[in-house]
């Protein structure tokens, strides 16, 4: 059971409330459609998290799956139920999943240079076949007009419902894969990440667990795509490009996915909104924003949070120490 | 009482004069969706020139009150315009909207203002729907679409350059429509189809495509390809000999890519959306191009800066025309709005039914050899409206 003291130190709280509070707060309040667009890369940067942070296994083709889930959602609007985006995000979620089960099951032996060229490769297989597939796709031009209606009834049309809307969504998803990398799955992934070898040793099928991480991740990450769909009542193929999945790459490693649960989360706030900044200041700004991402990936590979958690364990370790140096003094005046 | 009435008159007063002051200071804010990286960030510089220019035509005030232009970058991606688009309407409660190169911005962006009540005017994409399927109350164009650009050339190609067509498309949906339309206008013009070549995007290699170019046994090569992908395509034209086999029609010719092909490999035939010297008013934009951006892209009036300016124009003109920011009423004054100091031979008309721009196109040859600016020669203009769709071809409905 945890304590008053364990509640408050959970950064899932401090989430919680910003997020909670983001529409009423001074001058960013008003910016709604980003502040949607966070709590969605969060899910898209927690869902991808679990390959990456846990896995260890870099898969450059996420935007895929996220393109997947827009367009399920952009389909089923259009040619099964317009009213109600209750099937419509089911079925962005389940193909995003299904998609991650058919092809992580071709995969779920290959690991490092392969498994990211794979990754790749089959996101470039979807594009193509987004850009190009005009009766379905509508290709270059997309899928436009869409219209949101309700959620079980609800109507989510207005843009501060469905920023609450997405916002419970994400509170379910944060809860589920926390549940989920706090699980023996995750533990076995953190294993793997480590020595694959060993935890193969130690019995755990690891190819199992990588094509069962990828599946998960594979259902958030269309979660995600699907309301990134409503959010802007569209579909592009730019959705499926391998450009997105490079995004949520560094989103994660910004924020520090390899070194702490929220990593993700702090990435993608900082990774939408610096660009939003960045861009309204300087025409060339993706010319900082490439030297930034340089720089992290030299001098702090393992993001924000990895500093934090690297002063924490160096408090920790001082405060060790310091104990264990208070007892040795203890002990030598008892023994004097 | 007396004393009570009067300084409540007086109250009143000042409060309905301070409030006009207050409107007629605060700016009218314009939002510019253009592409500063990507694909075509060197058109987006230009459309933005074009606006620039025509904001300071009109001494940077709309209804006495100052224009703010918001520039934000759409990165030639609809997922980051649309999302621009909507924080500027949300945060900054900005009502009008320019910008777009690529089709798919220009849609995603007319999206989001249909859906938010703004206005948008697409200044720089061609595709057929965005007057078309994709057409809303709240979107206009300014480029014609490639049902014009086909229809306003295919006549002239069969009678003068040949009538064996080989289609090299581009392959998506650009390229597909300026062969679909093309392939519409074989019989009416009585030429014939002698094959076909898909070119996917982002190819620079063009040797095997041009080969089977080379032994199709074509009068004319039929061309929807765009972008650097076009640029290449037409250089290896030219080192290939093309020229010298058949004629090469494109089915939309920038200026800036002629002027990019090395003088001697030019040769090229194709209908242009404007022509900088078909008048003393354009030569006088290019001049004002050159001197006062002397490290743009192009030094005289092309595409993307002439229906950046007019587009801008359209729009400052709709709103002195209205006399008030009000969307709705702007919508009404934009339709049917005839333009006639465009810097055209013709005026432009903005039909109300699809809202679609209409001027004037010219038909031109790239002069091989030609150095300098004067690159094109032009062979004949043809009115927009004689080719535009007509609404039994084209039914919309803009009320939705």
């Amino acid at each position: 059971m945890k304590t008053k003291n364990n509640i408050l130190q959970d950064p899932y709280l401090y989430i919680f409330i910003i997020f909670l509070v983001y529409p009423f707060l001074p001058y960013i309040g008003k910016y709604r459609s980003v502040g949607t667009e966070l709590l969605i890369w969060s899910i898209f940067a927690l869902s991808f998290n679990l390959v990456l942070g846990y896995s260890g296994l870099p898969s450059f083709g996420h935007g895929a799956f996220f393109g997947v889930g827009t367009y399920a959602v952009a389909l089923t609007l259009l040619h099964l139920t317009s009213k109600d985006v209750t099937i419509s995000l089911i079925l962005a979620a389940f193909f995003g999943g299904l998609f991650t089960f058919f092809y992580g099951f071709i995969i779920k032996k290959k690991r490092g240079i392969y498994f990211s060229l794979l990754t790749v490769a089959f996101s470039q297989i979807l594009y193509v076949i987004g850009f190009r597939w005009d009766e379905v796709t509508g290709g270059e031009t997309g899928i436009t007009g869409l219209q949101r209606g309700g959620f079980l009834g609800i109507q989510i049309n207005n843009p501060i419902t469905y920023y609450y809307f997405v916002f419970v969504l994400f509170v379910i998803t944060l809860l589920v894969i926390r549940k989920i990398s706090n699980s023996p799955v995750g533990k076995v992934l953190l294993a793997l990440k480590q020595d694959e070898k060993r935890a193969q040793y130690l019995g755990f099928n690891t190819e199992r667990q990588v094509w069962f991480i990828f599946t998960i991740s594979g259902i958030f990450a269309g979660l995600a795509g699907g309301l990134h769909g409503l959010l802007h009542l569209s579909a592009f193929s730019d959705t499926l490009h391998w450009t997105k999945s490079g995004d949520v790459v560094m989103a994660t490693l910004l924020g520090g996915g390899l070194a702490n649960f929220y990593g993700p989360i702090v990435g993608a706030i900082i990774f939408i909104s610096a660009r939003e900044i960045l861009s309204s200041f300087w025409d060339n700004w993706l010319l900082l924003y490439g030297l930034a991402f340089v720089v992290i990936i030299l001098f702090i590979p393992t993001g924000l949070l990895g500093i934090v958690e690297r002063i924490r364990e160096k408090k920790h370790f001082e405060q060790f120490n310091n104990n264990r140096n208070n007892i040795g003094s203890k002990n030598t005046q008892e023994i004097t | 009482m007396k004393n009570k009435l009067l300084f409540f008159s007086l109250t009143l007063i000042a409060l309905v004069v301070f409030s006009l002051v207050v409107t007629a200071q605060e700016p009218v804010k314009i939002g510019i969706v253009s592409p500063k990286s990507g694909n075509y960030a060197d058109h987006g510089e230009m459309e933005r020139i074009g606006m620039y220019l025509a904001v300071e035509d009109f001494g940077g005030k709309v209804l006495g009150r100052p224009i703010e232009l918001i520039e934000v970058d759409s990165e030639t991606n609809p997922d980051i315009a649309s999302r621009r688009t909507k924080t500027l309407i949300e945060a900054q409660d900005v009502k009008f909207f320019l910008g777009a190169v690529s089709s798919s911005v220009g849609i995603a962006v007319g999206s989001v203002c249909h859906e938010l009540g703004s206005i948008y005017i697409c200044t720089n994409a061609n595709s057929d729907t965005i007057t078309g399927v994709d057409a809303n109350k709240h979107t206009f164009r300014v480029p014609p679409n490639m049902a014009i650009l086909v229809r306003g050339a295919a006549k002239y190609v069969a009678e003068n350059l040949g009538k064996k067509w080989y289609f090299v498309t581009h392959d998506y949906s650009w390229g597909w429509s300026g062969t679909e339309w093309g392939r519409k206008m074989l019989d009416k013009v009585g030429a014939v189809e002698v094959g076909e070549v898909k070119i996917p995007m982002n190819t620079r290699d063009m040797s095997s495509y041009l080969l089977q170019l080379v032994n199709s046994g074509a009068d004319v090569a039929c061309v929807t390809v765009g972008g650097f992908d076009g640029i290449a395509l037409y250089n290896q034209m030219g080192e290939f000999g093309i020229f010298d086999k058949m004629k090469v029609w494109w089915t939309l010719a920038d200026y800036p890519d002629s002027y990019a092909i090395p003088p001697e490999q030019r040769g090229r035939y194709g209908m242009m959306e404007i022509y900088w010297k078909a008048t003393p008013e354009l030569i006088e934009f290019s001049k004002r191009i050159h001197d006062k951006y002397p490290g743009a892209i192009a030094n005289v009036t092309e595409t993307n800066s002439y229906h950046g300016w007019l587009g801008m124009k359209a729009l400052l003109t709709a709103i002195e025309k209205a006399g008030t920011t009000d969307v709705d009423s702007v919508i009404k004054s934009l339709e049917g709005l005839i333009i006639c100091d465009n810097k055209q031979p013709d005026p432009t008309y903005i039909r109300p039914w699809d809202h679609q721009f209409i001027d004037t196109m010219f038909f031109g040859h790239d002069i091989p050899g030609a150095e300098g600016d004067d690159i094109t020669e032009v062979l004949f203009t043809a009115p927009c409206k004689d080719f535009a769709r007509t609404m039994t071809e084209n039914p919309i409905d803009l009320t939705k």
